[in-house]
């Protein structure tokens, strides 16, 4: 091979390196800033791109993969180079083993989080990667640099401003390996639900029960397959949280049970305080949407007919990813879905507390914003409800002094909340909306100092919202849930619990939206049916 | 340059949303801004027209109190057919004039001219949110607004020589003229 066609290929492989290093370290900063964990390239927020990231960062992911493979053919067919010793070949050529095992580190610890989880080995692969990304960079900067100093100019004129007979000049032997490796790329979203681990269901006898409690002591639990996923926990200690599920059939009900770990049960919800000036929400990041602290715990589950990365591709990364639409509070994304519409089943322990209900919710295409409203949620909402539910004990929710809404009928109500242990698993904050009366300044004698619960029972939902049994109970660092719900709904925001539906599960931890999360779903396989 | 100036011009005209519309007031009529709350009126910046706010919370403006239909001045309508309670709780048996008395008695919001809405003004509150569980109303400003039927002051006889009026269903978004002695929801409104 002639030098110049080997050097019009270095020089189309650069180009292509070029672009998917920026574009892989672009979404997967942007990755690392919504999950939390931006380090100091926090404050590049404004120029990061948005949007779905985990499925663009992905493909590139694969990209990458074909491009190494085409490095290496590449390689084998170098024309043989004099060696030379100089300090600045030395130099260069070590920078460029070094390199060669970076990239190769990058790709591998890639796949092992795609492949065994963002959670693989409690977060480290995931540490590891994102530090390596960061050293990819470095390289890139360092290399270009030996190179501009040490190359001949025509050589890096050549990388950097390409022109457009190199196309030519690599000749057809190179372009068809790169064809071929582009169709494979593109391919990868058709291949990736052949990958998709199934959650067998087994089938549950007519005769037997199973009651919706959250003890899961049914015998059917104990032999029905088990399933582990392990989610990877928003924030800096990337730590992992593993969710086993299992599912059983009966007839046309499915039902579902889910464990995870939590030390501290959180059954407190923004309570509120008495202080001199008046009543105060007990919270810390409220009015951002990212309550953190006196916040209840909840779980959710996805399905989606399609299995791509992040909950089908639901998961909008940065705070305004959909153009026209309403920014989010958070500055970390929400969701909306990118194709056909996605059941959520939203799980909260203190607001669904006594009705054997969870929240049926969706995520849909964008919705517009409605105006006034005091948080876009894109995509996301709770279905259509006729009657019931809960409600806050505030009109407006404010950092300065509220008005609750009610105060209980009977003082004596309060009492057992202000020797309250922290995360009793016992007391759950709320009341029941029929327990108590519209606020009145003539009977709020409290002394300063008292706490009171913040959200009002009022009775089962009905409609669409309550389409979901559910009940979940903490037992010594573990909460179970139990769930079932009939294969198919009368509401257009559920989908059918069918053969291949995908599955993806959240733990939030005493927290309103920051929740783990991981992005290769399960798959709904039932056994012994067709 | 002249498309400049339009372009600006088309621009500045997208930027003007529905939330431009609509402005809330404190219970003495002050002007509140979109932020803060909460609020006892919400007044309509492009007709000046004032309309009450709704609370979830059993008293005068409870979103779930029911009235029938009744016109004093031309002794129209039923009286005292819905269920609704006054300012000090109690529940009892009520029409649209109730309501109407009591927010004027209030001069609630800083007005005392409370009425029942005419057809056009209750549908110019009419919006679609893009989703069937939200009411079709600009639910950010109008909350707790159900997905029922409300009174509008559209009268007439009906067949069998009693009265019926013109309800609003702010589920559907449809209106449809109901016998007065009905119970519906009511949002009062006032003039400027
Ligand atoms: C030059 C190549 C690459 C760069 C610069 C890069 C960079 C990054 C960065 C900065 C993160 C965020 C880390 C964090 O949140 O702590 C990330 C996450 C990730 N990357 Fe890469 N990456 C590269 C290649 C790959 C490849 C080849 C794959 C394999 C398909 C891959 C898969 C992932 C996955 C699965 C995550 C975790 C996403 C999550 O769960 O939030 N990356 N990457
Ligand atoms: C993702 C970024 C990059 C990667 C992974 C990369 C990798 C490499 C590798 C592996 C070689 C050895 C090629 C061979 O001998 O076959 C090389 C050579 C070279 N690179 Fe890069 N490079 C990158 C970016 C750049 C940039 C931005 C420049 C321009 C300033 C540049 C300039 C050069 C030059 C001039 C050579 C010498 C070619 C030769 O003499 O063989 N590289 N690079
Ligand atoms: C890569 C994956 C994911 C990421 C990065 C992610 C991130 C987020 C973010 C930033 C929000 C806040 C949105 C807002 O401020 O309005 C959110 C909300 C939410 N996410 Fe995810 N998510 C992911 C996957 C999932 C999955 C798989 C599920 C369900 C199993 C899920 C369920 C939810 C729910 C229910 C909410 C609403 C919380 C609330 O406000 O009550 N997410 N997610």
């Amino acid at each position: 091979m002639s030098v110049a066609k080997y050097y019009s290929r270095v020089v189309v492989l650069h180009c292509c390196a070029i672009l998917l290093l920026l574009g892989s370290v672009l979404s997967g900063l942007r990755l690392a800033l919504s999950a939390g964990r931006g380090d100091f390239f926090s404050v590049f927020n404004a120029y990061l791109p948005q949007g779905g990231m985990h499925g663009l960062h992905l493909s590139l992911g694969f990209a990458w993969c074909v491009l190494a493979l085409i490095f290496v053919w590449h390689h084998w067919h170098a024309p043989a180079r004099v060696a030379s010793s100089t300090l600045a070949e030395t130099w260069n050529r070590y920078l460029i083993h070094f390199a060669r095992y970076l990239f190769l580190s990058l790709l591998i610890l890639g796949g092992a989080l795609y492949f065994g989880g963002s959670a693989a080995l409690d977060g480290w692969v995931l540490l590891l990667h994102r530090y390596l990304a960061y050293s990819a960079f470095v390289y890139l900067i360092v290399h270009a640099f030996s190179q501009m100093i040490y190359s001949p100019w025509l050589q890096v004129r050549a990388i950097l401003l390409p022109k457009l007979k190199v196309v030519r000049q690599v000749g057809w032997k190179f372009w068809l390996p790169v064809s071929l490796a582009a169709v494979l790329w593109l391919g990868s979203a058709w291949i990736m639900p052949y990958l998709t681990p199934q959650l067998r269901i087994a089938n549950l006898a007519l005769d037997q029960e199973i009651v919706i409690d959250g003890l899961a002591n049914e015998s059917a639990w104990q032999s029905a397959p088990l399933h582990t996923v392990k989610t990877l926990n928003i924030g800096a200690n990337a730590a992992e949280t593993p969710v086993t599920v299992q599912g059983l059939r009966q007839g046309e009900v499915v039902y579902f049970r889910f464990s995870w770990p939590d030390t501290t049960p959180s059954l407190q919800h923004l309570p509120l305080v008495k202080t001199a000036q008046g009543w105060r929400i007990e919270q810390t990041g409220l009015l951002r949407n990212d309550e953190t602290q006196f916040y209840e715990d909840k779980f959710a589950v996805m399905l989606a007919r399609a299995p791509d990365a992040a909950g089908a591709g639901s998961m909008l990364l940065g705070s305004q990813p959909l153009a026209g639409y309403a920014a989010n509070r958070t500055g970390r994304g929400y969701h909306a879905a990118q194709g056909a519409l996605l059941d959520v089943w939203h799980w909260k322990s203190v607001r669904n507390h006594g009705t054997k209900q969870l929240d049926d919710s969706h995520f849909a295409a964008a919705y517009p914003e409605v105006p006034g409203e005091i948080r876009y949620t894109a995509g996301y909402k709770s279905d259509p409800l006729q009657s019931g539910g809960y409600s806050e004990n505030w009109a407006w929710p404010s950092n300065g002094i509220v008005t609750p809404k009610r105060l209980p009928r009977d003082p004596a109500q309060l009492a057992r909340f202000q020797a309250a242990k922290p995360n009793d698993p016992q007391l759950v904050w709320g009341m029941s909306w029929y327990e108590t009366l519209p606020y009145s300044s003539a009977a709020d004698q409290y002394p300063v100092g008292t706490r009171m619960p913040s959200v009002l029972w009022t009775t089962m939902f009905e409609g669409d919202r309550g389409d979901v049994r559910a009940m979940a109970s903490w037992h010594k660092g573990v909460w179970t849930l139990e769930a079932v719900r009939g294969i198919k709904t009368e509401s257009p925001f559920d989908l059918a619990l069918n053969e291949g539906l995908f599955m993806w599960v959240a733990v939030f931890d005493h927290q309103q939206t920051q929740h783990s999360y991981h992005l290769r779903p399960l798959q709904l396989h039932f056994e012994g049916q067709s | 340059m002249k498309h400049l100036i339009f372009c600006l011009a088309l621009l500045s005209g997208m930027q003007a949303n529905a939330s431009d519309r609509w402005q809330k007031t404190d219970a003495q009529g002050r002007a509140l801004p979109v932020s803060a709350g909460p609020w006892s009126c919400i007044r309509d910046l492009n007709t000046g027209l004032l309309w009450e706010n709704k609370s979830d919370n059993e008293g005068l403006h409870f979103n779930a109190a029911t009235y029938s239909w009744f016109d004093a001045t031309h002794r129209l309508g039923v009286e005292k057919a819905g269920s609704c309670s006054d300012a000090s709780m109690k529940v009892s048996p009520c029409d649209t004039r109730d309501l109407m008395v009591l927010a004027n008695q209030q001069a609630w919001c800083g007005v005392s001219n409370w009425r029942v809405p005419s057809a056009k003004e209750l549908t110019s509150l009419l919006l679609d949110t893009g989703f069937v569980g939200n009411p079709r109303i600009a639910s950010g400003f109008f909350p707790h607004t159900g997905r029922f039927p409300y009174w509008t002051a559209d009268v007439r006889p009906s067949n069998n020589g009693k009265t019926e009026a013109l309800i609003l269903h702010f589920g559907s978004g449809s209106t449809q003229w109901l016998g007065t002695q009905h119970a519906a929801r009511l949002r009062l409104v006032a003039s400027p």
